[in-house]
């Protein structure tokens, strides 16, 4: 893993030297690592998790800003990668109350997704992104997060349970719900795409 | 719950999945290009490095301090509000209050106030801080520092009623304690007399007056000095009969007037011991247990009046030896001798 060979999980138990400008740029060479592999799923992670009108390179920015900024819990954690994907989870939770209360006071405008009416022509646009969000937003905040990071992410299990903190038996649950209702959605987007196109 | 494959590796996913593993499938990650990442860390480089704003801990405090007051406004809104009598009651000073046709006696001392009521109703109020009110209805007396209560005397019985603060009533050496809304009346068991009130300490001897009067006929020379007669009584006393009972008698009662008590208590058990049924036995020991009581032996005394009770239940003075023993009895603590 190159650089990742530094990981923090063989410095487990011993204390962080964030105060030398090499420890500094030890910890900046590490988490540039990591951003070197995970940026782009982890922008699409946020994306996903917080929906299509935000700003995903503001809100990816946002996670690795934090990595930057505890490099001690970084280094503190089992896998950096699923404690990246566990601050991305919570950043975009986070997001999404900010944005909901903008546009409750009329400070922020909703987005405009696809018209509802026209499920089909979204799909037909290949716009595959937009009818996976309108889905994985009638799923709550947990199963969401299990949903993406599992399906479309391709963590695993231990990874998923390690970045929301919960009990892999919790994740397994909670992605079987998690199918079963995006199915049920999927298909009344379809059975709604099949009535107007007869 | 076995490791579940991901629906976009699954080859054969169950039928109810199908649509949705198609659809994930289909999903495409938008593309990051290396000159847009370069750019994004760039900015996020300066962003971690730039100061963060000391306010930004302040900002918190907005909310909470907001929440808080919130809180103490939703506490204090849904606090049980006094009524309109008790804010007038809290406001007022102290007073009393009688009802009409309430016959009453109210006296000003040096430290309180004192209400005697013969008869009706009167409601008192004590303010904190104010002088304390002294309150005597009937057999029931009560001392008020702070509260609000009624006094009542109907048809002879008095009672009391506390309507705030504490009271606490006294009838004899009983007293009850009464908390807001309770009431006690002079005939409420918890204030019942379990033995008339005896005087507990010091025990008051024998009355004296009701002893028989000695007689003095001895052999011995009444006008002789001290000395000279209390040898010759001494020697007559060491006979037999009559003459030698009153001149042991007479010598203990000289001792005893000469004001030595102690002397004189070993005078009357010598009497005792050697005329255990004389002319003079019980005015002997009456004077013994005197003269013990005097001196505090009160276990002594007590023995001793127990012993007369036994050996002399018609005497006349029975009904007081009775008493005294109640009262030695109180006096040291001791069970009552079956």
């Amino acid at each position: 893993m190159g650089q990742m060979e530094w990981s923090p999980a063989a410095r487990r138990g011993a204390s962080w030297p964030v105060v030398s400008a090499e420890g500094r740029g030890h910890e900046r060479a590490f988490v540039r690592a990591l951003y070197e592999r995970e940026a782009t799923r982890i922008r699409s992670t946020m994306a996903r998790l917080a929906g299509p009108g935000l700003d995903a390179d503001d809100m990816m920015q946002e996670v690795f800003l934090v990595a930057l900024r505890r490099p001690k819990a970084l280094a503190e954690a089992r896998s950096p990668k699923a404690w990246l994907y566990g601050v991305a989870v919570k950043a975009a939770r986070a997001r999404r109350r900010q944005s909901r209360l903008r546009q409750f006071f009329g400070l922020e405008v909703a987005e405009d997704v696809a018209d509802p009416s026209t499920p089909a022509e979204a799909l037909e646009r290949d716009d595959a992104r937009q009818s996976v969000w309108r889905i994985l937003e009638k799923l709550s905040e947990r199963k969401r997060a299990v949903f993406v990071l599992f399906e479309l992410e391709g963590l695993t299990g231990e990874e998923i349970s390690q970045a929301l903190g919960c009990p892999l038996k919790t994740v397994w649950s909670r992605l079987l719900h998690a199918r079963r209702e995006f199915a049920a959605h999927l298909a009344r987007l379809q059975l709604s795409e099949s009535r107007r196109a007869a | 719950m076995s490791e579940l494959v991901p629906l976009r590796a699954d080859p054969r996913p169950p039928a109810e999945l199908e649509a949705a593993a198609a659809l994930v499938r289909s999903l495409g990650r938008e593309p990051l290009s290396p000159g847009r990442r370069q750019q994004l860390w760039t900015e996020l480089v300066s962003r971690a490095d730039r100061p963060r704003p000391g306010w930004h801990r302040a900002v918190w405090a907005v909310p909470v301090a907001a929440a808080l007051l919130l809180a103490g406004a939703w506490v204090r809104g849904f606090a049980p509000r006094p009524n309109a009598a008790q804010t007038a009651a809290a406001q007022e000073p102290s007073r009393v209050a009688p009802a009409p046709g309430a016959r009453y006696r109210l006296a000003s001392g040096n430290d309180r106030e004192t209400l005697t009521l013969e008869e009706g109703r009167v409601e008192v109020h004590v303010r904190r801080g104010e002088r304390p009110m002294h309150v005597a209805a009937r057999e029931l007396t009560l001392v008020v520092t702070e509260g609000r209560f009624l006094t009542e005397v109907e048809r002879g019985e008095a009672s009391v009623t506390a309507f705030e603060g504490s009271v606490v009533v006294r009838r004899g050496d009983k007293d009850v304690a009464l908390a807001a809304g309770e009431s006690v009346r002079a005939s409420d068991p918890r204030l019942a007399e379990t033995a008339p009130p005896l005087q507990l300490h010091p025990v008051a001897p024998l009355p004296v007056h009701r002893l028989p009067a000695a007689p003095v006929i001895t052999s011995c020379p009444s006008r002789a000095p001290m000395a000279e007669r209390l040898a010759c009584l001494e020697h007559a006393a060491q006979g037999a009969g009559l003459s030698a009972q009153n001149a042991q008698y007479v010598m203990a009662l000289l001792t005893e007037r000469s004001g030595d008590a102690s002397s004189a208590v070993g005078a009357w058990r010598r009497y005792a011991e050697r005329f255990p049924d004389g002319v003079l036995a019980p005015e002997a020991r009456l004077a013994l247990i005197n003269d013990l009581v005097k001196l505090e032996r009160y276990p002594e005394a007590l023995a001793e009046a127990e012993a007369f009770l036994a050996r002399f239940p018609r005497e006349p003075v029975g009904p007081d030896v009775l008493r005294l023993t109640e009262n030695l009895r109180r006096a040291t603590r001791l069970p009552r001798s079956e």
